[in-house]
């Protein structure tokens, strides 16, 4: 392993640790890519890949998000883009939960969902297409639908939960267990042009009546799934490394939003 | 009394954003939601008086204000 930290300071330029090198590494030291990289984060040797995130994510961040496991409920139009957001900030473990396979009707917003992939689970396709962009991610698909009582073992395993399901029942069910967990969570919601967020609290308060959402009438458009999902992307990321998160629901007004407040 | 009563999201579509009402003593968020007929775009989400929730059988006081946002559950 000394010899590897070796090869990999010597293979690095400007500091950086190239594909190239990597895939070098591998070949020399009979090890895979997510060793090769954990090795160079590990030692603050920063992959090439990073290197835009580093002015924002130091490399030392950078190897806890590498550590860190996110677990995401919905494999949808928020949890798509989460967990592509969530890839490519660099967080080394993600567990995608969905039961469902793509439909045409998800080609107007949801990410991997393409002709080819119609009828695929949609936990499947997405553990592929991500696993595709970083190499050293692991991913981990349940193809099943959450079940809070089944599915209790999955919160236990994650840092962060991210709430990505359609379903305002479920939603308010998951919250209330990772509350019980102590874990920490992440709830968004959209409807048309509106979204809600709220970050690590129960939701019976957004959720008073009974009822279809307002989203049955006004729709599910592809730039408010992708706001959504950026801001859920940016309370998972700075839960993990301990920075400041949202303290009351967001809602309403949404002109602008700073993506952190210090 | 006087009550503020604010608008989000598709409760607004048709109505307004943010209007002073006049109501009756004793008058209940929920008569204010049924008076605005919010319940025929969408189930009610968050309903806050004085940037707190509260459940819909409060008794509104003179001067306050109350926010009604629909119930959104897309993902």
């Amino acid at each position: 392993m000394c010899e590897l930290l070796t090869f990999l300071k010597e293979a690095s330029l400007e500091g950086y640790l190239p594909l190239t090198s990597s895939f070098q590494a591998m070949e020399r030291f009979t090890c895979t890519f997510r060793e090769v990289e954990e090795m160079a984060l590990k030692h603050d040797i920063l992959p090439l890949r990073y290197k835009r995130n580093q002015k924002t994510i130091s490399t030392q961040e950078q190897y806890r998000l590498f550590q860190s496991t996110v677990l995401i409920i919905g494999c949808g139009g928020l949890g798509g883009f989460v967990a592509e957001m969530l890839t490519r900030i660099g967080v080394g473990n993600l567990i995608v939960c969905d039961g469902d396979s793509f439909e045409e009707h998800n080609l107007n917003r949801q990410n991997f969902s393409s002709p080819k992939t119609i009828g695929r689970l949609k936990a499947e396709v997405l553990k592929e297409h991500l696993e595709e962009i970083n190499p050293a991610l692991h991913v981990k698909s349940i193809p099943t639908f959450f079940d809070p009582m089944s599915d209790a073992k999955l919160i236990y395993q994650a840092d962060v939960v991210v709430d990505a399901l359609d379903n305002p029942d479920l939603k308010c069910l998951l919250a209330a267990q990772c509350h019980d967990a102590k874990k920490s969570f992440v709830h968004g919601a959209i409807a048309g042009y509106y979204s809600q967020f709220a970050t690590s609290a129960l939701l019976e308060p957004l959720y008073l009546q009974k009822g279809d959402g307002a989203e049955k009438r006004s729709g599910n458009p592809s730039f408010t799934v992708c706001f959504a999902a950026s801001i859920q992307s940016v309370e998972v990321v700075k839960l993990l490394l301990g920075k400041p998160h949202l303290q009351a629901p967001l809602m309403g007004n949404l002109w602008e939003y700073e993506l952190i407040s210090l | 009394m006087h009550v503020l009563v604010k608008l989000f999201a598709q409760y607004r579509e048709g109505r307004f954003k943010v209007e002073q009402k006049e109501y009756q003593e004793g008058t209940t968020a929920q008569m204010i939601i049924d008076t605005l007929e919010l319940e025929r775009v969408s189930p009610l989400g968050v309903l806050m008086v004085n940037g707190r929730h509260v459940a819909p059988s409060y008794r509104l006081q003179e001067g306050d204000e109350i926010a009604l946002f629909p119930k959104v559950g897309g993902g």
